[in-house]
């Protein structure tokens, strides 16, 4: 068949590939290829030679490195630790715990290394006003909590799915051969956990490297790459170097991305009982308890800190003066920072169910339409949450600055910077769909899984087009894992930082970005405010959505009609004929 | 749309070989060509992975054939994607679609037609009655038992009136009393709207039952075209003879065979048989079970029982002969004259029950095993000709 007639015949088909292809490749593709070619332009090759040779800038990588591996350690310890607590520990508050563990999920980028800095900085409400040391938290260790605690949550409900799914028939296998419960627990829980425990700390260092918010916050002279990219942009103006610096960063966020997807996904153990039966027998004893006891002071922790968040927000200057006042609401809601609230929010509007949708619609082509070509774009678009968004940053102020000719005409109009379209917001709504949609995507490739192809047969053999079938049908059934990527497409709209900060015009003002000059400027009720009224809204939207596409009818989760009958061999039918 | 003298679907030298597979292996379909009558029901029967499901996924659109022609009264079907072709397909997994409730699944296709509103309440709801789902359109799938399940599937496919109705073993997920009610349903209905079908199963009881005709598939290829009584009595291979109900292969030679019959001896008796006009010099005779009769006299052949299978309405034996191992299947036997293992004992075939075949397909050695696995599995001793002292012989 020519290309012409496949075109024709399929006309939907070809017009979801055109817009998701022109998607990637002027979101992601473009700008991450304009900084690599900044990066080994003469400028860029100069940069390299000076980041080689600089022993500061030597340092800087070495720290992240250090900070990767310390926020990767500690995150996937506090993950496992809330997870076994959730799964194998019979203990009262379990269900406070876990909410309490989710909650940094939806808080914006600042709040915690915010609220680390006025409980434990150099004039702490704790550290200094409880126990009068003059400790320091700026550098490593105030980066490490901060980041550790702000990823773990992720990591930590995966680990939950793991532990829950895993058969409890194989625990009492194990015990019934003559293993104790530690054995149990090192021979057979611990190895079949180990890929989620390995692709959570890959995944909690390449989150803690890429991070910008925190080390701008809490760095003090513990310069990573992310801010020294950052500062040699805003501060520096000096693109190339920025540009090498981010390039830097994405080396090992995109080999981890492989090592994820080709190396980890296929080593996943999996029980094949099929259904759990029993329940998981719980752990007693010293152990057990400090394991609870652990989890216990970390929750407490959080709490502390998001009721400092709170506390912060209505009073005059936190742990100096601790007067009463709604000035920082005031500033943040009705004030000049109002501008913020409502860009922020409106982008996001317009961002996630955008990002939701392509998600969606990629993850159909890329599990029922294109066989062959369909890895390749599930992972270009993933690589639009691989990519660190420093990169992503750069990569959009090297690409859209002036306005994209081709031939002397316009193809793409400034999309950044002072003379952008509508004030930058088209970039940065671009670049809030390209970092929302790889979760949309996953989750409906999730649950495409689940269906089977032959509902979607049904659908065509009952007369139904592509099109009439991919609304008709899979949208429907893909709803839950629709919602999910709209979810946290939302979430990640309304916090992201590291991308939007260098988008962000006069005109365009992005929460995010306004908490980190308040933060700058020490102005930290106004920052607690601007966090309160984020998670806020970002928590309003997340239940209207809910509401909105609310199930009507009440479903089985599994889409599989029926199960298919293994088919009997001939031999055996021969055997038992009637 | 449903007009009586549409249907007519015809393959021509359909191949498929699937991408990623050994360029030097069989395709999974190898040169299919059927001809589906108007109103017939065709059934495409075979060892799972024969070709079957492969076969009918191209006829309904989903697969692009390697090479072949598909065509409905004389239109090429291969041009038409799968939603533009006149035919329905009914899902060995049902299929149904989980989120709509069970009027709006049987509604489905109506809607995709734009049938007015009034005309489509009506005909989803002459279908449910049809298919005896009266007062559950409200429900959801996941609500129904299997068999309603099925139902809904029938009547989804059966609602838009296509020209051809494609089946890809619809009856397996039930369970086995419930299967031959759906049978005699489906067959009911079918001969009722007249619509053209074309059924796949790995089941001969269904495709007995069903069929006007039968197609017995084998690795990729048609062995035999035709009614259930001739697929059963003349089976054009002993592959088919061997799949499609059960029976015993006696290796012949010296067989003379003209206009259609042919000379063979049959437990040392010689008789002639109706013959296929394929066969040479040497051949096979199949002997169906229950055209055996064992006696515990030795007027005819002779043998010794390996095996007695009591059933209730029947016994089965595995008799041990000169010509190899002989199933015979006793109804109605009286429980205390059982013959016991050991027992010598005389055979006898009724002879227009007995079918020659050329020889190849079986592989020649051990035709009579196919019934029954053990003597499958030791191949040789089982075969040899079991030499005992037969009086009948010896007084001849
Ligand atoms: N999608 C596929 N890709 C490669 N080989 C396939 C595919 N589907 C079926 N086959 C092969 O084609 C042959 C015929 O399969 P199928 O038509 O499903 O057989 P049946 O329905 O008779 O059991 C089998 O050998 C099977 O392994
Ligand atoms: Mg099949």
């Amino acid at each position: 068949m020519s290309v012409l007639h496949r075109v024709r015949s399929k006309p939907a088909l070809t017009l979801s590939l055109v817009v998701v292809t022109a998607v990637l490749g002027v979101g992601l593709l473009f700008p991450v290829s304009q900084v690599l070619l900044t990066a080994f332009s003469p400028e860029g090759l100069a940069a390299v030679e000076s980041l080689v040779g600089s022993s500061a800038d030597r340092e800087v990588v070495g720290n992240t490195v250090v900070l990767g591996l310390c926020v990767a350690a500690v995150g996937t310890a506090l993950a496992f630790l809330f997870a076994f607590v959730q799964t194998r520990l019979d203990v009262p508050f379990k269900r406070v715990l876990h909410v309490v563990a989710v909650v940094p999920v939806v808080s914006p980028p600042f709040a915690l290394a915010t609220a680390l800095v006025v409980l434990f900085g150099r004039n702490g409400v704790i550290s200094q006003g409880v126990f009068g040391v003059p400790y320091d938290i700026y550098g490593l260790d105030g980066l490490t909590i901060a980041l550790a605690l702000s990823f773990f949550p992720v990591v930590y409900l995966t680990l939950v799915g793991m532990m829950r799914r895993l058969d409890p028939s194989l625990d009492e296998a194990a015990t019934s051969l003559g293993a104790g419960r530690a054995k149990v627990f090192l021979t057979v829980t611990l190895p079949m956990l180990l890929p989620g425990l390995a692709s959570g700390f890959l995944l909690l260092f390449v989150e803690a490297i890429a991070d910008l918010a925190n080390p701008l916050v809490l760095g003090g002279d513990f310069t990573v790459l992310s801010s020294r990219a950052y500062i040699a942009i805003t501060g520096e103006y000096d693109v190339a170097s920025g540009a090498v610096f981010s390039l830097s960063l994405m080396v090992p966020a995109v080999l981890v991305f492989l090592l994820q997807r080709y190396w980890i996904d296929r080593r996943k153990v999996f029980s094949v009982t099929g259904k759990p039966t029993g329940r998981p027998q719980t752990y007693r004893g010293p152990v057990a308890m400090t394991a609870y006891a652990l989890a216990v002071v970390v929750a407490l922790l959080i709490v502390l800190v998001y009721a400092t968040i709170g506390y912060g927000a209505v009073t005059a200057v936190p742990g100096v003066n601790n007067t009463f006042t709604l000035a920082h609401f005031d500033f943040v809601l009705f004030g000049i920072g109002s501008e913020a609230m409502v860009d922020t929010t409106v982008l996001a509007v317009v961002a996630a169910p955008l990002a939701g949708l392509l998600g969606v619609l990629i993850a159909y082509l890329v599990v029922r339409k294109l066989p062959r070509v369909g890895p390749l774009l599930d992972f270009v678009a993933m690589l639009g949450i691989a990519v660190p968004g420093t990169v992503l940053g750069i990569g959009f102020v090297l690409a859209f600055r002036s306005e994209n000719l081709v031939g002397g005409v316009t193809v793409i109009p400034s999309l950044v910077g002072g003379a952008a379209v509508l004030g930058g917001s088209v970039g940065i709504v671009v670049v809030l769909l390209i970092r929302g949609t790889p979760a949309a995507v996953r989750a409906g490739v999730g649950s495409l899984h689940q269906i089977h192809p032959s509902i979607d047969e049904a659908s065509a053999s009952l007369g139904a087009d592509d099109s009439t079938t991919f609304r008709r049908i899979t949208l429907p059934l893909i709803r839950p894992a629709l919602l999910a990527g709209l979810t946290f497409a939302i979430a990640r709209s309304m916090t992201t930082l590291s991308p939007i900060v260098f988008l962000t015009t006069p005109d365009t003002k992005i929460m995010a970005a306004q908490i980190l000059a308040e933060v700058d400027a020490g102005r930290f009720g106004n920052a607690f405010a601007y966090c309160c009224v984020l998670m806020a809204i970002v928590l309003a939207l997340i239940g209207l959505v809910r509401l909105a596409v609310r199930d009507r009818a009440v479903r089985p989760l599994v889409v599989l009609p029926a199960a298919e009958m293994p088919v009997v061999e001939p031999a055996l039918v021969g055997a038992v004929k009637e | 749309m449903a007009d009586h003298h549409v249907g007519n679907l015809v393959l021509t030298d359909l191949v498929k070989r699937y991408e990623n597979t050994d360029p030097a292996a069989r395709p999974a379909v190898d040169g299919v060509s059927l001809d589906v009558e108007a109103g017939e029901f065709l059934t495409l029967l075979g060892p799972s992975g024969c070709g079957k499901t492969t076969t009918l996924r191209m006829v309904a659109g989903f697969e692009t054939p390697t090479s072949g022609t598909i065509s409905l009264d004389g239109a090429d079907m291969l041009r038409l994607p799968p939603n533009k072709r006149p035919m329905a397909m009914v899902f060995q997994s049902y299929a149904l679609f989980p989120h709509l409730s069970v009027f709006e699944n049987v509604a489905y296709g109506l809607r995709i037609d734009r049938v007015r509103r009034a005309r489509l309440e009506e005909a989803v709801e002459i279908a449910l009655t049809s298919m005896n789902l009266t007062g559950l359109g409200e429900r959801f799938p996941h609500q129904l038992s299997g068999g309603q399940q099925q139902r809904v599937a029938l009547a989804r496919a059966m609602v838009v009136q296509p020209s051809v109705l494609l089946f890809d073993e619809p009856l397996s997920n039930l369970d086995a009393k419930f299967r031959e009610q759906m049978r005699r349903e489906i067959r009911l209905l079918q001969r009722r709207m007249g619509i053209t079908s074309l059924y796949v199963t790995h089941d001969q009881a269904e495709a007995m039952s069903l069929s006007d005709r039968i197609v017995v598939m084998n690795a990729g290829r048609v062995e035999q075209v035709a009614t259930p009584a001739e697929v059963y009595t003349r089976p054009a291979s002993v592959f088919v003879g061997n799949f499609v109900g059960r029976a015993s292969f006696l290796p012949v030679s010296g067989v003379v065979v003209r206009g259609g019959r042919g000379g063979v001896s049959v437990f040392g008796k010689e008789v002639e048989v109706a013959a296929d006009p394929g066969v040479g010099s040497s051949g096979v005779v199949m002997v169906r079970p229950e055209s055996v009769v064992v006696s515990p006299v030795f007027e005819q052949g002779c043998g010794v029982v390996r095996s007695a299978v009591y059933l209730g309405a029947g016994v089965d034996y595995e008799v041990e002969t000169d010509q190899g191992t002989v199933l015979a299947s006793v109804g109605d036997p009286d429980v205390g004259g059982l013959l016991e293992e050991g027992t010598k004992v005389g055979l006898e075939v009724d002879a227009s029950r007995v079918y020659l075949l050329p020889r190849g397909g079986g592989g020649g050695g051990c035709l009579a095993s196919c019934w029954c696995s053990p003597p499958l599995a030791e191949p040789g001793p089982r075969c040899a000709i079991v030499s005992m002292p037969c009086p009948h012989l010896s007084r001849r």
